[in-house]
């Protein structure tokens, strides 16, 4: 892929050392990786890898006040006419782009993508021919570091991969190494699929030896999306109809899950130091939180929209929580991050991290699934490494974990730190939380809060929407936000839920479709009519019952801002407030650079 | 926890010579139910759990003969991927147990490493290990008898126990020895400290106290050395 050689680039100054003891005693020191060092550096190559959805497409809209009533609706009017043509054929020309990835220049070329049926059939077909080879590679685990971990969670795992309903599959995920060694699949157990990512990783290298890149192929069935992040290979298999761009971005969130739990760093070294390397040994156990994302990124539009959703909150309670968070630090200490029913709450930045950069949404997701898909933090504190790749994807923080309502378990608390030591320290800016918390009595006042009914806009009609503000107060990089209602009836079932997300996939895809950008679609689909309409200062998606004109929903969506420009201060964390743990920043993170050279090799080579 | 813990602190308000902390490590393969004993020591529950992630940190407090003992009990991941940052976590512990699955043999072998590196890396007498055999409730599908895991156990010179995380069974029994292996340690020490303190090498020139007294929980040493009285406070509290 382009834009990925910077890792390359990195890896080449690491020192490999070779420590066939399989716990070294120096290990402890090595996981002690910074993440203040070379932000500024770091910052340019994970913008450029970053979720490609966030792109914005804004040419030429110059007025879009919200209350602006007349002007958006003579804009709105001119946009529909043209629009509406498009969209009747819409259901056909998702599958019908093998265009797209070929307008890139470096796609597939064409005998290819016609015989793009026939590869997924033999994707599918593969099975368990020749798995013998596959799995030989790992029966030896003694020999290489005492014994095999034998991951013993497993939920999908078991599926037989040649059955119909394996097929039948949404979605299907692989991650596999370059050597063409499974790594995840989503169903099924991966060494039953060996010979099915061996043909995924031939597809891969055979373009590779023609200097090309494999972006995609299309079926009338599938889109299989393929994303080399440097030794890994990450693979969809989708009949959802989502959009390449919407899949990769999804492929990206697995590798960033990865790289979160591992560092971009250690795998490129791991690889460089052994090319077969089975890379399961270090994701046993993980396989859970994989499966959590993947559940999370169909489920919640979090994930589509790049940006987070926080809980509703009276803006005074909200601060009140801030500042408790504000008053309860130690050094080191860099973010402090309050979560209520798997939403954000508040999230309190060391001043001088948040100079340099920002929390981006995609880690904050990363943190909130971590949190959600172990059950295991209900137990006690936690304190964990843990790495935020869009952040920096080559070091630790050192998250500690615990939830202040137990055994409801609803409130959580993560503060993160870059000191592995200071565990102890940490739990004790947690007792002081939990001790102000108590005399504020936040608890219950939380326990109160909840999403809002659509209703509450008091727009007869509109069923549902997602709004997501650009407008960032002076000074303050903020974390992207959205905001978005209760899914309530008509689609209140799983289904229904799942089928609404699919209509707002698609009008995202047409909104954000590389070839031809759109900055307004009125969509009148089976069952309901949507409109999507992004500008210099928001994107938005409402949802309508089918009867609506078009003049009504224009009405509405006027309405809607200025309800969402009245509770904006309850909708979201308008202000994230700041704290100071180091005193003297300069001299921080010269330490912290120097601890970064030790921490290079940070342990996993001991494994090897 | 949460239960547990305004008592310990009620306690060591009125005794704050009695609460010994005892820093105690779980350690061994993914999957041996490290986390299951842990729930067990701090909640006396089971429950199904999820891999952990990185290390919990769960705390107990136990009355033990009079002393009260806060056991903060550190419930390592044992997923590979964690093992570089496991010293952090057992760096200091009073006890370590060392957890196998008595189904798997594997995990018993991974024991044996564990042992081993422990015994690398700790200073002789601070740290007390703990062979652990669990899933007892399991003896259908035993891959390692109880003989094998004394035979270690004794090899090694480590103290050995099978425990059934499920049915609770030894688990108390497990955690009334570590409580107790940590008294005598900690008894021996103070035993120790006291007879530092009535004979301090100290900067009046190592002369014997004549006489001590004790006033609030402290030692004042009266010592006497050459014909005038000076006083000398005992920095330990007993």
């Amino acid at each position: 892929m382009e834009g990925d050689n910077h890792q390359d680039g990195e890896a080449e100054g690491v020192q490999i050392s070779d420590h066939s003891s399989e716990s070294d005693p120096a290990a402890d020191t090595l996981l002690g990786n910074h993440l203040l060092p070379d932000l500024a550096a770091k910052s340019d190559s994970s913008t450029a890898n970053r979720n490609q959805t966030t792109k914005l497409h804004l040419s030429d809209v110059t007025t879009e006040e919200p209350g602006q009533n007349e002007e958006l609706c003579s804009q709105l009017e001119a946009k529909l006419e043209t629009d509406e043509a498009k969209v009747s054929g819409s259901r056909n020309d998702v599958s019908a782009h093998p265009a797209d990835g070929g307008a890139e220049g470096n796609a597939v070329d064409n005998d290819q993508s016609d015989s793009g049926e026939f590869v997924v059939t033999m994707l599918a077909k593969a099975k368990l021919e020749e798995q013998g080879i596959g799995v030989k590679g790992r029966s030896s685990p003694l020999s290489e570091a005492g014994v095999e971990e034998s991951p013993s969670f497993k939920s999908h795992r078991d599926e037989d991969v040649t059955a119909d309903s394996w097929r039948q599959h949404r979605k299907h995920i692989f991650v596999l190494s370059e050597a063409g060694k499974p790594i995840y699949s989503r169903y099924g157990s991966e060494e039953a699929l060996s010979s099915t990512m061996g043909v995924m990783m031939a597809l891969v290298s055979f373009v590779q030896s023609g200097d090309n890149v494999i972006h995609s192929v299309y079926s009338e069935e599938h889109t299989v999306v393929f994303l080399q992040k440097g030794p890994l290979v990450l693979v969809c298999v989708s009949s959802s109809r989502q959009s390449e761009q919407q899949l990769r971005g999804e492929l990206l969130y697995v590798y960033y899950q990865i790289i979160s739990m591992l560092t971009q760093a250690s795998i490129s070294r791991i690889f460089e130091h052994k090319k077969n390397y089975d890379l399961r040994r270090l994701l046993a156990g993980s396989e859970k939180i994989l499966d959590g994302l993947l559940n999370l990124v169909d489920s919640d539009p979090s994930f589509l929209l790049a940006a987070v959703h926080c809980l509703p909150l009276a803006s005074s309670l909200r601060d009140s929580l801030s500042q408790i968070l504000q008053k309860a630090i130690t050094p080191n200490l860099v973010f402090s991050i309050l979560i209520a029913k798997n939403q954000l709450l508040t999230i309190v930045q060391e001043k001088t991290v948040i100079e340099d950069s920002r929390l981006e949404p995609a880690d904050v997701h990363l943190l909130l699934n971590l949190i959600g898909a172990s059950s295991a933090f209900q137990a006690g504190e936690i304190w964990t490494p843990i790495c935020l790749p869009l952040f920096n994807p080559d070091c630790y923080f050192y998250a500690y974990i615990s939830y202040l309502d137990p055994p409801e378990c609803t409130v959580c608390l993560l503060l993160l730190s870059t000191d592995k030591e200071a565990f102890y320290a940490v739990a004790e800016c947690k007792r002081k939380i939990e001790e102000a918390m108590a005399a504020q009595n936040s608890l219950s006042l939380i326990a109160k809060a909840q999403l809002y009914s659509v209703s509450q806009v008091g727009v007869s009609d509109l069923r549902h929407f997602m709004y997501k503000p650009f407008d960032v107060p002076d000074n303050y990089r903020q974390l992207t936000q959205f905001t978005s209602p209760e899914m309530e009836a008509p689609y209140s079932s799983e289904e229904e839920k799942m089928r609404l997300l699919d209509l707002y996939r698609y009008m995202h895809s047409r909104i954000h479709s590389t070839s031809r950008p759109l900055k307004l679609i009125y969509h009148v689909a089976e069952r309901e009519t949507l409109l999507a309409w992004v500008t210099s200062k928001f994107e938005l998606y409402t949802c309508f019952s089918p009867l609506v004109t078009k003049t009504c929903a224009i009405t509405a969506i006027t309405k809607l801002l200025r309800w969402i420009k009245k509770e904006e201060d309850r909708l979201f964390i308008r202000y994230p407030p700041k704290y100071s743990t180091t005193p003297n920043p300069s001299k921080s993170s010269k330490s912290s650079k120097s601890e970064q050279q030790d921490s290079t090799d940070n342990g996993y080579l001991s494994l090897l | 926890m949460e239960e547990s813990l305004p008592r310990a602190s009620g306690e060591a308000r009125r005794r704050p010579d009695r609460t010994l902390r005892v820093k105690m490590v779980l350690l061994g393969s993914s999957g041996v139910g490290k986390s299951s004993l842990a729930l067990r020591f701090s909640k006396d529950r089971f429950q199904n759990p999820s891999p952990t992630v990185g290390c919990a940190y769960l705390t107990r407090v136990m009355h033990l003969g009079g002393a009260t003992l806060r056991l903060e009990i550190w419930d390592t991941a044992g997923q590979e991927k964690y093992h570089s940052v496991t010293p952090l976590y057992y760096r200091g512990a009073h006890a370590a147990l060392v957890v196998y699955d008595i189904c798997k043999k594997e995990t018993f072998v991974r024991a044996q490493l564990w042992i081993r590196e422990l015994q690398r890396q700790y200073v002789p007498g601070s740290t007390v290990l703990f062979l652990v055999g669990n899933k007892g409730d399991l003896d259908q599908d035993r891959q390692v008898s109880a003989q094998e895991g004394q035979n270690l156990a004794e090899d090694k010179g480590v103290s050995f126990t099978e425990t059934s995380a499920l049915s609770g069974h030894q688990v108390n029994e497990l955690l009334g020895a570590v409580g107790r292996s940590e008294t005598n340690k900690q008894t021996n020490k103070q035993a120790d400290d006291k007879i530092d303190l009535l004979y301090p090498g100290n900067p009046l020139g190592g002369s014997r106290p004549s006489q001590f007294q004790v006033f609030a929980d402290r030692v004042l040493v009266l010592v006497q050395p050459a014909g005038f009285w000076s006083v000398w406070t005992g920095s330990r509290r007993f």
